[in-house]
């Protein structure tokens, strides 16, 4: 007598699945591999025509505030100057930002910060973070749910200064 | 007659969740994949800043500069020095005139080094104003607070 048995017939119908969890694998370490952690990065956007640098027509409805930073030979932060006086504070940058808050809130109605012009005039040899403080300082501010409050946006730069204090 | 059913079960694990895992990881890792022409030089180490935020809308005409410590400029993964840079920001303004576009409509985004020394990112800037390039954007780390 013949039996036959069924429950082969059945499990030959199975899908295949090594091939497709091979490929899927094959993907995975792909994706992985290519995979790079990047921290967020921003942009302070600066417009500079050339002629700002040949000193052109000035316009006198602006209100120019002159940010020196000074370095030791090192590169290092030596002083920051704001309308040619030295900010003498342990934090010469929160100094500046306070400056440019009470300039900003002093000229009011009159010069709001849309009218403001940041110029900065930095020695060669400083380290370029120390410009990104300043910067940081006269741009904006953090409030306190997060947002940026923008302050100076028109920003320029002065050429260079070779010298450098010793030190 | 008793007939003994000789057949052998494999038995198999179900690879259901497990696939379904893969493939959560798989888009997981292909959403956040980006292929960038620009790849950032991992020798520069970017100042941080907490107003440096990504920004909302793309830059139009992207042009990147990345400034080393030593003064190297990087340009799509090319070495200059700063003084010889001016051929190849020519030839960058060349193919933009070339699109019917000006040097002045594009952006040059400058990723300079940390330490770098900030008379050479001003003399980069310089040399790109001679070029022809008006808007800048000094690119910056998002500090966390």
């Amino acid at each position: 007598m013949k039996i036959r048995n069924r429950a082969t017939d059945a499990e030959d119908t199975g899908l295949q699945m090594t091939p497709m969890v091979d490929i899927v694998f094959q993907l995975l370490v792909f994706f992985m591999m290519s995979f790079k952690i990047v921290t967020l990065e921003g942009d302070f956007n600066i417009k500079m025509p050339l002629s700002n640098v040949n000193q052109g027509p000035v316009d006198d409805t602006i209100l120019r505030l002159d940010v020196r930073l000074t370095a030791y030979q090192t590169g290092e932060l030596s002083g920051v100057y704001f309308n040619d006086h030295k900010l003498e504070s342990d934090d010469p940058f929160d100094e500046l930002h306070a400056e440019v808050l009470q300039l900003a809130g002093s000229q009011g109605a009159q010069n709001s910060v849309e009218d403001m012009e940041a110029k900065f005039t930095c020695d060669f040899d400083l380290h370029y973070r120390h410009v990104i403080q300043a910067i940081t300082a006269v741009t904006g501010k953090i409030s306190e749910d997060g947002n940026i409050v923008k302050l100076i946006e028109k920003i320029s730069f002065a050429r260079p200064a070779q010298q450098t204090d010793s030190g | 007659m008793r007939i003994k059913n000789q057949k052998t079960t494999v038995h198999e694990g179900d690879l259901t969740p497990m696939i379904d895992m893969t493939f959560q990881l798989i888009a997981f890792f292909m959403v956040l994949i980006n292929f960038t022409d620009t790849d950032p030089d991992q020798r520069i180490q970017l100042p941080s800043s907490v107003l440096a935020k990504p920004p909302d809308t793309a830059l139009n005409i992207p042009i990147t500069l990345q400034l080393t410590k030593d003064g190297q400029v990087i340009i799509g993964g090319e070495e200059w020095t700063i003084d010889d840079v001016k051929s190849k920001l020519t030839s960058e303004k060349q193919f933009l005139e070339y699109q019917e576009k000006s040097a002045a409509d594009a952006t040059v985004i400058i990723r300079a080094d940390k330490v770098a020394k900030t008379g050479l990112v001003q003399k980069l800037v310089e040399v790109c104003q001679e070029v022809g390039f008006e808007k800048f954007a000094l690119r910056a780390e998002q500090e966390q607070l």
